[in-house]
């Protein structure tokens, strides 16, 4: 079938098949590489996209099922948020093999968008869905908690 | 991994979703337990009608002493907003999975699903809410009760869907509590509970129970031996350790010995709480 979809702010308008994955339109057809395809069964969170400005699992959604709606990926977020994120995963060491760090920032960024400061306890809560095997999240989660104060500084 | 390809039916409305499901098509809502199963190749459906075309179930709506919970309501969009209005079911949405799966997945979805583990099914089993049913005949009342008769299985008929759930507002005193492997896993016992109490008198208690039997189940042997009592430690205890003659499940996250020890846990730490909070 035939969808309309606004990926990181710019209309797409593609022919897809039923079984075609969001992960594998981001990715394959459009280019968008941070998306990454890690446990590929909706327990890592490493597609980790927004939807709507909510964060889903991309390979856990068929692209049809992003028809008329709007999708962010890593490679769209270009605010001050985005940018103070960025700032402390690097201060904090908070990635390593990088594996899962494009969809840890986009949890991070929506926590940090729906609520000006976030407690360890919310970036806990926030990370569930998000796994990462190198880090061991301590570094993560501190530096979820520094871009929140830059954010609000 | 790319499930087999399938027949993708974009309904416009429910009348069109209900005959494409007569016909044999699979409905999908949010995806998130249907996905994962094509995937693994469980299942590999002929054709697939998508409810999410459909915007209008996507609704919670105060009735008097009720809420109706559209078939396509997400669970996070319940576990914001009943908080304060049915903070049993609201607490139940809020423990399913993990951010991503609550932003997709949709109550009628999980209810149909019917995952013994499930968190709704001890909520509603709780709250003695009622699954509305609807098919080309017309609309049909499930309590929640006698909605799940297995693993995986429900009371629906064929050509049959889940249009909303109804809960009541609660007034009374209410508790859950699970306990799972790891954050995001279901539960290896979930128990909810509403209670209200008169001078610490338990006057009406139901439990519901998920994830320790082959469906979930109301444990009327439990809520027997407590009304009309105060819950003093012995009281409690003798009700929640006497025999349970339904067959507890063993799988490789729990044996069934530990699986009812686990219940056991939850129930006191769930009844607990709603007695707890029946005081305030």
């Amino acid at each position: 079938m035939r969808i309309q979809v606004v990926v990181n702010g710019v209309r797409h308008d593609i022919e897809v098949k039923p079984n075609l994955l969001l992960v594998h339109l981001l990715r394959d057809y459009l280019g968008l590489r941070s998306v990454r395809i890690g446990c590929d069964t909706s327990n890592c969170g490493a597609c980790t996209v927004l939807l709507d400005g909510r964060p889903v699992k991309s390979c856990t959604l068929f692209a049809f099922m992003a028809h008329g709606r709007s999708v962010t990926t890593l490679e769209g977020l270009n605010d001050d948020a985005a940018e103070a994120i960025r700032r402390s995963f690097v201060e904090e060491t908070a990635a390593q093999c990088g594996y899962c760090t494009s969809g840890m920032i986009i949890s991070i960024y929506h926590l940090l968008k729906s609520k000006r400061k976030p407690t360890e306890e919310d970036v806990r809560h926030t990370l569930v869905g998000n796994l990462c095997r190198c880090t061991g999240y301590v570094s993560i989660i501190r530096a979820a908690l520094k871009a929140a104060r830059y954010v609000s500084a | 991994m790319y499930p087999r390809n399938f027949k993708l039916i974009w309904p416009s409305s429910l009348e069109e979703a209900l005959e494409a499901v007569e016909a044999g098509a699979v409905p999908l809502a949010g995806g998130q337990s249907l996905i994962p199963m094509m995937k693994l190749r469980l299942i590999a459906p002929e054709s697939v009608v998508y409810l999410g075309a459909i915007r209008d179930l996507d609704y919670i709506k105060e009735l008097n002493d009720k809420f109706a919970i559209g078939a396509l309501t997400t669970h996070s969009r319940i576990a914001s907003e009943l908080r304060e209005g049915s903070p049993l079911i609201s607490k139940a949405a809020s423990e399913i999975g993990d951010v991503q799966v609550r932003n997709m997945g949709t109550i009628g979805g999980s209810v149909a699903h019917a995952d013994p583990a499930a968190d709704y099914p001890a909520a509603l089993i709780a709250l003695g809410a009622v699954i509305r049913a609807v098919s080309k005949n017309g609309i049909r009342e499930i309590p929640a009760e006698r909605f799940f008769t297995g693993p995986y299985q429900t009371a629906l008929d064929h050509g049959e869907l889940v249009m909303e759930v109804v809960v009541p507002k609660t007034a009374c005193s209410v508790g859950y509590a699970k306990f799972t492997r790891i954050a995001t896993d279901f539960a290896i016992a979930a128990v909810a509970v509403r209670l209200s109490a008169h001078d610490g008198v338990v006057e009406d208690i139901s439990i519901g129970i998920s994830g320790v039997f082959a469906h979930p189940i109301r444990a009327r042997w439990i809520e027997d031996a407590l009304i009309g009592k105060k819950l003093a430690d012995e009281v409690l205890s003798r009700a929640i350790n006497a025999e349970v003659v339904h067959e507890v499940i063993s799988d490789p996250r729990a044996s069934k010995e530990f699986r009812l020890k686990a219940f056991r846990a939850m129930a006191r730490r769930a009844i607990l709480e709603a007695y707890e909070n029946s005081k305030v």
